[in-house]
């Protein structure tokens, strides 16, 4: 299958770490990210239970990614959402531009689980 | 050259050309907190070198005000954080890694510890906070708990 293919593994594993890294470093500095997100986020929910939230989020996919199996919605989500980040913060594009890469990574990888399942 | 990688070639200039463009009008048209026209502060109409004035930039639920600031070397500038506003740490450079005036980034200048010069760097949540301007240039600051909310301070 496509999606087991050993480049392909390492893509998903490096996307996954992309997504596991941010939800595990707020445990430990939670205001640098809490930080990024955008301002009329602030106020909808608590910002620790906003930001924890998030974390979850980007855990499951991350974990679903890994997972291998029907990767077309978790990887379209990754690249939503780190697209997303870029557009709000692109102030910090300095820092930020490399997750247009990333995201690069996770819309070809949702274009090749697509396509494996269309092969069945 | 097939039709695919000439399409792929097309997008990324497409994509480039954006993104070009937006950082283009991004510096023209800030987000969320456009910063004011350079103003001095109302207790002096023209910055004089050395006299150590201070300077107040409050903090709200709109962002800094002012946000853009001409003061003259040796001055001091007063964060404030109002009432109703956003938690508030203050801290120059670009977030998250602070990178000061001494070149120092936040985990060496908010290390315990640390021994270097003051970095315009609050290092912890908070109320106010102040800061003097000892270098000429354009210090760009921003509140690290909430990094729509940014500034300019003018050194003269």
């Amino acid at each position: 299958m496509l999606t087991s293919s050993l480049p392909t593994v390492v893509l998903r594993s490096g996307l996954a770490l992309a997504f596991l890294f941010p939800p595990i470093n707020a445990l430990y500095d939670p205001i640098s990210w809490i930080g990024y997100f955008p301002g009329f986020m602030h106020g909808l929910l608590p910002d620790m239970i906003l930001l924890h939230t998030f974390g979850i989020i980007e855990v499951a996919i991350a974990l679903w990614i890994l997972s291998g199996k029907h990767i077309f919605i978790p990887c379209t989500l990754a690249a939503v959402m780190l697209l997303a980040i870029v557009a709000f913060n692109f102030q910090d594009f300095q820092v930020l531009f490399r997750d247009v890469s990333i995201a690069s990574i996770a819309i070809s990888l949702a274009l090749s689980a697509r396509k494996a399942e269309q092969l069945g | 050259m097939n039709k695919t990688t000439l399409l792929a070639i097309l997008g990324v200039v497409i994509f480039a050309g954006g993104l070009y463009v937006l950082s283009s009008g991004s510096k023209a048209a800030p987000t969320q907190n456009p910063p004011s026209p350079i103003v001095t502060d109302s207790t002096s109409s023209t910055p004089v070198p050395g006299t150590g004035k201070t300077h107040t930039i409050n903090y709200t639920g709109s962002g800094f005000s002012p946000a853009s600031l001409a003061i003259a070397m040796g001055d001091t500038v007063l964060f404030v954080k109002g009432a109703g506003s956003r938690d508030m740490w203050i801290a120059g450079g670009h977030h998250p890694t602070h990178e000061s005036l001494d070149g120092t980034t936040r985990s060496e200048h908010c290390a315990a510890g640390y021994s270097g010069p003051k970095p315009f760097d609050e290092c912890a949540l908070g109320t106010q906070y102040s800061y003097t301007f000892e270098k000429s240039g354009a210090w760009t600051f921003h509140n690290h708990y909430s990094d729509d909310d940014r500034g300019i301070i003018n050194v003269q």
